[in-house]
């Protein structure tokens, strides 16, 4: 799950990461009373998951309230990557000395936690990176050891400052693994009279976390329907083929060769292993809710997943709702008891995943 | 000869008395794998399919000769199942858990690293050595005993190829699911590395998805150091951009982990490329 800027600088505030004083609004906020809370000049910053805001306008300044109010309109009307502003940061404007890159992510080659610092701040880092390569240091951490003396020394001199970057690498880090962060960004640091100073924040929670971190209970986001139904993948898509596979790289497959035979799925969904007969039905639902599916196509061949089961949600599927053309391709663990059940019900199965899509996507085109 | 695992393997099922342990303990031991002992917390006393259950894994080793683990602990207590199994000094675990959190996932392979113990997994459906041993939840009809390794993050995909590859009467030496990321315990190049040095396979099957650039690295690897043919399929070109397509590595982000970039990179290291199942049997006949 991705963090707001002033849900992240929440967290950096707990941990001790210095951030600056805000007022976090919405459209529904009464401005008079919000923007006497802080002091000129400020930075209105729109609160997007996304980034590039800057270069969309989505940052502004106001040297006063009249101005701030006009601003403040202006970027509630805006759209950053066609994500609407909903909520704004309000924040003093900081009197900036120097500006540097700090990140921990993980480093998937060599499985650890990985510091990522450049001299430069406020630039794009894949940009940096690519420019100006002796800019940026990593440096790996050893999970069981946490950041070591002699590393936070070495950051310290590669990025010319003092001893208070290493409390704040320390912070970044406890972060990091306290929260199942699968990224913090402090893009940019900064140097003020004051000290050092987040200006930005952005952070990822690792949503297979979700069951030990509090911050998924707190924070709402919009329940996507795959959610919604305990499906482990739902991804709508154009077309008018209802695609329900049991295996992500199947799935996959299945999507590719759909495209190869001139057909277009309507979605992509996939049930995810050790799933019962309540699951395939679900996806079904979900699946066939789509109005522009003419016909489904479920895909199976399931190890983990038991044929038995899968029969059982297709026949209560069709029990439970209107009919639908449907082509099924069952094959693996349990398959003979499977296939038995659809077919005392009336319904035909296949073992060729070829002769399923192709049938299904003749289908789609025929009605 | 196959790869990690064959006859003489002797496994341990953590978590055997769930629904999902015991009834895959049952096919795995009508395959013919030796399933010596299993484990749950509270639970030791009972038979699995004639199994003894243990309370712990360092009672389990005590008793019997074991030299692999299968964990089908839930995401939740994986970490901990795969420390004791660990420092029970089992070198060899397959960690078939969906949903461990990351910072979780670095520590189990970390800690491995640190005691010689290998990984595979986690989010797999685990290996096959046709006719020899099974430490997963293949569907076995799919496979037979042949020279062609198959390394594969999915597991369903690896049965969809070997399933086209035994109607042709080609087999498999091993075939591993190194599982769907973003992390590994074991990586593609450590399983070519492994087809590499193994006698009996003649060929190798590398089955890859769209997302992250694993297979741009395996696909360098196979330039310096394999000299056994390569077929490759990438699944996931018709996939859009910036979706989660199942697995949690499989999303092109920004230009990152296209199908086209993985097929590209492959042909360029010398790997036949196979566009879908049914033409890899064929590719593989070419070249045995």
């Amino acid at each position: 799950m991705k963090l707001f800027e002033f849900e992240a600088k929440k967290i950096f505030k707990k941990y001790g990461i210095p951030v600056l004083d805000g007022v976090v609004i919405t459209k529904d906020t009464d401005l008079n009373v919000a923007l006497d809370t802080v002091s000129f000049p400020v930075v209105l910053k729109s609160q997007v998951l996304t980034g590039g805001r800057s270069l969309a306008g989505g940052i502004k300044f106001a040297w006063d309230k009249k101005e701030a109010l006009t601003k403040i309109k202006e970027l509630f009307s805006l759209k950053i990557k066609k994500y609407p502003v909903e909520t704004i940061l309000i924040e003093k404007k900081a009197n900036i000395k120097r500006e540097v890159y700090l990140s921990i992510t993980i480093d998937r080659e060599k499985n650890c936690p990985v510091l990522i610092a450049c001299s430069e701040g406020g630039v794009d880092i894949e940009i940096n990176a690519k420019k100006t390569p002796e800019k940026i240091f990593k440096t790996e951490i050893d999970i069981f050891r946490g950041l070591t003396e002699y590393s936070l020394r070495q950051i310290a001199k590669k990025l010319d400052m003092g001893r208070d970057l290493f409390d704040l690498c320390k912070q970044m880090y406890s972060i990091f693994m306290r929260c199942d962060a699968n990224l913090i960004e402090i893009n940019p640091l900064v140097v003020t009279d004051a000290g050092l100073v987040a200006i930005d924040a952005k952070m990822v929670i690792d949503d297979k976390a979700s069951y030990r971190q509090e911050i998924f209970s707190k924070i709402e986001r919009k329940e996507n329907e795959a959610e919604k139904y305990g499906l482990s993948t739902y991804v709508k898509l154009e077309g008018d083929i209802g695609l329900i596979s049991d295996g992500a790289g199947t799935g996959m497959l299945t999507l590719d060769l759909i495209t190869d035979y001139g057909g277009k799925a309507a979605n992509f969904s996939e049930l995810g292993g050790v799933t019962n007969a309540d699951t395939i039905k679900n996806a079904m639902k979900v699946v066939s809710s789509k109005p522009n599916v003419k016909v489904l196509l479920i895909s199976m061949i399931g190890g983990l997943n038991r044929m038995n089961e899968m029969a059982e949600g297709i026949i209560v599927f069709f029990k439970e709702h209107d009919p639908i053309p449907v082509v099924i391709r069952m094959c693996g663990t349990l398959e003979e008891i499977g296939k038995k059940m659809l077919k005392e019900e009336g319904f035909d199965t296949t073992d060729d995943l070829y002769e399923a899509i192709q049938k299904a996507v003749k289908l789609s085109k025929r009605c | 000869m196959a790869v990690l695992i064959d006859k003489k393997t002797k496994v341990l099922v953590q978590g055997i008395t769930g629904r999902t342990g015991s009834f895959q303990t049952k096919i795995m031991k009508d395959y013919g794998t030796q399933i010596v002992a299993g484990v749950t917390p509270g639970k030791g006393g009972q038979k699995i399919y004639g199994a003894p259950v243990y309370d712990f894994v360092e009672e389990a080793v005590a008793e019997h000769d074991i030299n692999a683990a299968i964990s089908f602990v839930p995401a939740k207590f994986a970490l901990d199942a795969a420390y004791e199994a660990i420092d029970a000094r089992i070198q060899f675990m397959v960690i078939t858990a969906e949903g461990i959190p990351n910072v979780d996932i670095l520590k189990m392979i970390q800690y491995a690293r640190a005691k010689n113990a290998r990984i595979l997994g986690p989010d797999t459906p685990g290996l096959i050595s046709p006719g020899k041993c099974k430490m997963g939840v293949h569907p076995d009809r799919f496979f037979k005993e042949g020279a062609v390794g198959v390394v594969s993050k999915s597991g369903a995909l690896s049965y969809e190829v070997c399933k086209s590859m035994v109607e042709k009467s080609v087999g498999q030496s091993t075939v591993v699911g190194i599982g769907g990321g973003p992390l590994w315990g074991t990586s593609q190049t450590d399983v070519l590395s492994l087809f590499q040095e193994d006698k009996e396979t003649k060929a190798i099957v590398l089955l890859g998805e769209i997302g992250g650039t694993m297979e741009e690295k395996t696909a360098q690897y196979i330039r310096e150091h394999i000299d056994k043919p390569v077929v490759s399929l990438i699944v996931g070109r018709s996939a859009p951009l910036g979706k989660r397509m199942g697995h949690a590595g499989a999303i092109i982000e920004g230009k990152v982990g296209t199908a086209e970039s993985k097929i590209e990179a492959l042909r360029k290291c010398g790997s036949i490329i196979a566009k879908i199942p049914r033409d890899i049997p064929e590719l593989l006949l070419n070249v045995l």
